[in-house]
């Protein structure tokens, strides 16, 4: 056996037979090797497109500006996937319900203030009504996966929780579906101006005989903006997004790298053992790194449903996928790479069809196909610490 | 008394789940569905039940053990879960809230009140019931555990055939049963009287009482003639299509030998089974006392009260049958020379096999149907054990191969693109099609290449993923399926896959055997009737009955390869690599060879089954292969035992078959599917059929064992 052993040892390593040594290169790097291939071909692609004069700055512009926003969704969503999976070591796969309830239970409550007028009179007031209820939804989800499906499983082998996870996910959007039917429901249009001062050319009409201009409409305006030249239609929601995105983020990264319980999230993500050894309830963290996820996935369903109104059961399912892909993307188990995934994946999805000239249709295979690709090319992420074992 | 906090928490529970199920409407959908005809329904016999076993839980975790205790703690739970439910109805009856439930509504209340005029009659009787039934349930934990378990399993079996009873048309009319039974008991007791003799002689006794009772039974039908000209009766029942041909041209001879040649095999199998090991036993017995309740079922029809106490009769009967004589039967199974057993098993594997060649004669389309898609399922999931069960290898895009299993034969046996050189099909005129699509196959031809084809692509996808490890590969195979969906689903390929349309006009399978017998004279062809004409005659299997043979056969030809490869070398290398990677590398194991193999084979099944598929369904499109399938495939070997093939014939016909016969669920068949993973796993993770150690192991254990571990 040794003998053996020491045979292929020195087969490996054998650098007398160059024709050997760069066979062996190549077919150990094969995928590495197809995958640059593969990024090679896009990036021809891309670039001819632009050569031949079919892709202008201004359609990129508009769908960067598009597709930062759906990013941002993305990354909010991804986030909740990378807390769990960094303190539990497994994929949440029912998020994507955790979203959709969310979102769904939100639109109650916005239906029924559009109904009694309560939206269109105090516009502020109804918003954040509507994002705590979605948030309670989540994270009431949320915690009830936790404890009625995963805390028994936590020392199963990968496979079990997995399947759980997946049960439950599948679970999850079908009760919603016998609960509350499964046609679209439809966010109304929400109207919330602001700055009336500042923007006082904007959104003017005639009430009670006088003119008034009511300011930007941040969630449904529509503006035509000339922008260093280039046309754009501006729609303010795509900002909010971003820029909601961007606070929850920066304030998850700090709370995590500040308050105590943040402290005590990394040390559980660490080694639960030592920590549960250093006083820490192990069980209080891990809840509340679910109502973390939860919160922040219910904060994107609202924002997603405000520019894309439909809500049905499972809605969740896409987003959801995208989402993981963006936390692969970024580094699994890191924070800010989850909102790097997010964005990145968000603009190549918005930007890709027309770049690379690849039909409408296949758009959800891009998404799909840069998971393959990172996961073949560097499987660690773009910001990720090495937490896969390479195997074979 | 002090009440038990838990048992009322149990109640609590309880009646959360009941009022979820309640919201969803399926009460209201059960409650459409009659289970003993006119009397009771399917939500009358939920809610009873859900009594029963709350105040038989909570009696449990009252931790008392004195009648009034378990009694008062079970009427409790019940009456909680009653009232939570009462509370429901009352809201469904004053206020409309189905803009957001869109299942509560006053008909709901109207199936929690029983039917009462009066609301709150009705829901005093609903509460009455959950305490009454809940005390019942708890006085149930006094009674012994076999009579419980024998009255629980009759109980579930009556409900079962109840909600079959539309789709179960069999032409086992009641003595038929009766005399099927009678045969093999007869043969079951000679060969138990003559324990003494070689098995070889029991059963040659058994046969000859076997045979000698069908004599009787021919010549009393010859002389007794049958009545009725459309459907010929006999003993008190129509007679099976193979002897009516012989009755009408009274073929006596005919009559006579076939009835002692059914009279010696039902005597034959009989005797077999007299000595046969438990599990065998017991399987037979269960197959004959539904035999019988079928037939009983049969007589009238549908389920009413007298039919439903008879079926109950006959299956407590069976159970307490199968208890006591389970152990005789293997004690005489231990008692038989290895001769004998060989004799006994071959009978018994015999037996088996006519009985599930003859099943698709015996049922309705529609079971036949579904037993035909359980059989695609099996061979889906004796794919994925090898590749997840065996070696595990986390895949949720197995459906994806399924796919290019169906879509590689469907494309092969058709005009298309590919098979008319380049040309399309459309613009060849019709008379020319033949003669320009050389490409176009059989399908025995396009099932091969649909095996090899999938094979192939299987290797494909595991060579971009042998790095990855559990969770990750799950999330990229299902990346795979999805990416696999999309394509053959985008307008790109259309001219190669069809796109949305699909790949439509697939030819069936097809038997042509008439070049066998070309040179036959027509006279030897008319002598061999039946036979004959399906030698001259090319076959085509279309309705599910005749599709499944064509699916036993890829079933017979899987499973085969799955038990041979499974006690192997190779299974061995595929459950080292499942246990610890690494230390299967150390031990020698080429990781990458064998899990390609795995994928390899594994996906190959998919292909058997995506051929028939194919040609059964006779056009295929995207959306037949969702992740749902997918997940479908996973959750059946899960449930039915990761590893174990036995399992995955069981996970198959408890994910896929049960619901689709049961047609009240298929609105909720996704929702108890999540509901059915997630409560396995948590319970018993191993699944139904736990995987049997392999036979080398067993053996080494046992060999162990005996020695003592000697240091």
């Amino acid at each position: 056996m040794a003998t053996q052993v020491g045979d292929i040892r020195a087969e490996m390593t054998d650098r007398s037979n160059p024709a050997a040594s760069a066979l062996g290169y190549v077919s150990r790097n094969l995928l590495t090797i197809l995958g640059l291939i593969v990024l090679a071909w896009l990036i021809w692609r891309g670039v001819s497109t632009i050569a031949a004069g079919e892709y202008t700055l201004e359609t990129f512009v508009r769908q960067l500006i598009f597709g930062l926003a759906q990013g941002s969704i993305y990354a909010l969503i991804a986030l909740g996937y990378t807390l769990v999976y960094g303190i539990l070591r497994m994929i949440n796969f029912a998020h994507s319900e955790v979203f959709m309830a969310g979102t769904y239970i939100g639109f109650f409550f916005i239906d029924a203030m559009d109904h009694s007028g309560f939206l269109a009179e105090n516009t502020a007031i109804s918003l954040l009504i509507v994002f705590a209820a979605a948030i309670a939804a989540s994270v009431l989800v949320a915690v009830g996966l936790e404890r009625i499906a995963y805390r028994p499983l936590r020392n199963a082998p990968r496979l079990i929780p997995l399947i759980t996870a997946i049960g439950a996910s599948t679970f999850l959007q079908r009760a919603f579906q016998g609960l509350f039917g499964s046609s679209p429901r439809v966010y109304p249009d929400v109207h919330f101006y602001v700055f009336p001062q500042i923007f006082n050319t904007l959104e003017c009409g005639v009430a009670e005989g006088v003119e008034v201009c009511r300011g930007l409409d941040l969630i449904s305006g529509r503006y035509n903006v000339n922008v260093f030249g280039v046309e754009l239609v501006f729609r303010p929601i795509y900002f909010l997004v971003f820029i909601t995105a961007i606070i929850m983020m920066v304030a998850l990264t700090q709370f995590v790298k500040r308050t105590k319980t943040g402290k005590a999230m990394r040390a559980v993500s660490e080694d639960k053992a030592t920590a549960a050894l250093m006083g820490i309830n192990v069980d209080r963290v891990i809840v509340t790194t679910f109502v973390l996820g939860a919160a922040l996935a219910g904060v994107a369903g609202v924002l997603f449903a405000l520019y894309n109104s439909q809500v049905t059961p499972t809605m969740g399912f896409v987003p959801g996928i995208k989402a993981f892909t963006a936390a692969v993307l970024g580094g699994i188990g890191n924070i800010s790479g989850a909102a790097v995934g997010g964005l990145f994946l968000g603009t190549v999805e918005s930007v890709s069809p027309s770049l690379l000239d690849i039909p409408s249709q296949l758009k959800d295979v891009i998404a799909f196909g840069v998971l393959v690709l990172v996961l073949i090319l560097r499987p660690s992420g773009i910001m990720g610490e090495v937490l896969t074992e390479k195997k074979a | 008394m002090n009440i038990s906090g838990k048992s009322l928490q149990t109640g609590l529970y309880i009646g959360l789940v009941m009022l979820f199920v309640a919201m969803i409407g399926m009460l209201n959908v059960f409650s459409t569905r009659y289970i003993v005809a006119d009397t009771l329904t399917l939500s009358t016999i939920m809610l009873v039940g859900v009594f029963l076993a709350t105040g038989y839980v909570a009696a449990g975790q009252s931790g008392k053990g004195d009648p009034a205790g378990l009694g008062v703690h079970g009427a409790l739970a019940g009456g909680i879960v009653a009232l939570i439910l009462s509370g429901l109805a009352l809201i469904a009856s004053q206020f409309d809230v189905r803009y957001v439930f869109v299942n509560v509504t006053p008909e709901l209340a109207t199936v929690l009140a029983s039917g009462q005029e009066s609301l709150v009659v009705g829901l005093l009787i609903l509460v009455a019931a959950g305490a009454i039934l809940g005390a019942l349930g708890g006085l149930g934990r006094l009674l012994p555990p076999k009579p419980r378990d024998i009255g629980l399993y009759a109980v579930l079996m009556i409900v079962v055939i109840g909600m079959l009873q539309d789709q179960i048309n069999t032409i086992i009319a009641l003595p038929d049963a009766l005399l099927i039974t009678g045969l093999i008991a007869v043969g079951y007791g000679v060969a138990l009287r003559r324990s003494r003799d070689r098995l070889q002689t029991r059963l040659l006794i058994a046969a000859a009482v076997g045979a000698a009772l069908g004599l009787i039974l021919a010549l009393a039908l010859i002389v007794g003639g049958a009545s009725g000209a459309g459907t010929p009766q006999a003993f008190g029942g129509p007679l099976p299509p193979i002897l009516r041909s012989f009755v009408a041209e009274k073929n006596a001879a005919g009559i006579i030998v076939l009835l002692a040649l059914v009279g010696a095999a039902l005597g034959v199998t009989g005797g077999a089974f007299s000595a046969a090991t438990g599990g065998t036993h017991t399987g037979g017995v269960v197959i004959v006392a539904a035999l019988l309740a079928l037939g009983v079922l049969n007589s009238a029809g549908r389920m009413t009260v007298p039919v439903a106490l008879a079926s109950l009769v006959i299956l407590i009967a069976a159970r307490l049958l199968m208890t006591r004589t389970a152990a005789q039967a293997s004690q005489a199974y231990e008692t038989l020379k290895p001769a004998e057993r060989r004799v006994s098993q071959t009978v018994i594997t015999l037996a088996g096999l006519v009985f599930v060649l003859l099943i698709p004669q015996l049922l309705s389309n529609y079971i036949n149907n579904v037993l035909d898609l359980v059989g695609l399922y099996v061979m889906m999931g004796l794919g994925l054990n090898i590749v997840v069960g065996f070696t595990g290898l986390l895949n949720l895009g197995f459906a994806a191969f399924f796919a290019i299993g169906a879509y590689t034969s469907g494309i092969v046996t058709t005009p298309n693109l590919l098979t008319c050189g380049g040309v399309s099909p459309a613009s060849i005129p019709a008379q020319d099609i033949a003669t320009v699509c050389t490409g176009v196959t059989t399908f025995w031809v396009g099932w091969l290449v649909a095996i090899v084809v999938t094979g192939l692509s299987g290797v494909l996808l595991g060579v971009p993923v042998l790095r990855l490890r559990g969770d990750y590969l799950a999330i990229v195979t299902l990346g795979f399926g999805e990416i696999i969906r999309l394509v053959t689903l985008s307008d790109t390929f259309k001219p190669y896959l069809g796109g949305a349309q699909g790949v439509a006009n697939i030819p069936p399978v097809s038997i042509n055997l008439s070049g066998l017998v070309a040179g036959m004279p027509p006279e030897t062809l008319q002598a061999l009737g039946p036979l004959g004409e399906f030698l001259r005659t090319p076959q085509h299997l279309t309705a599910p009955n005749q599709v499944y043979y064509i699916i036993l056969i890829g079933i017979l030809a899987t499973l085969f390869v799955s038990y041979r490869l499974a006690n192997s070398r190779l299974g061995r290398a595929w459950r080292a690599i499942r246990e610890d990677e690494d230390v299967a590398q150390a031990m020698g194991v080429n990781l990458v060879r064998t899990k390609l193999l795995a994928m390899g084979i594994g996906t190959a099944f998919c292909g058997v089954g995506g051929a028939i598929f194919a040609s059964y369904l006779r056009s295929i499109f995207p959306n037949s292969f969702t992740l749902l399938i997918s997940i479908n495939v996973l959750s059946l070997i899960i449930i039915g035992g990761l590893g174990s093939i036995p399992g995955v014939f069981v996970g198959a016909l408890v994910i896929f078959g049960l619901p689709e016969a049961l047609r009240e669920f298929q609105e909720y068949r996704l929702l108890m599917f999540g509901a059915l993973l997630v409560v396995t796993m948590l319970l018993r993770p191993s699944g139904i059929i736990p995987p049997a150690t392999p036979r080398l192991e067993e053996q080494a254990e046992k060999a162990l064992s005996q020695e003592g571990v000697k240091a």
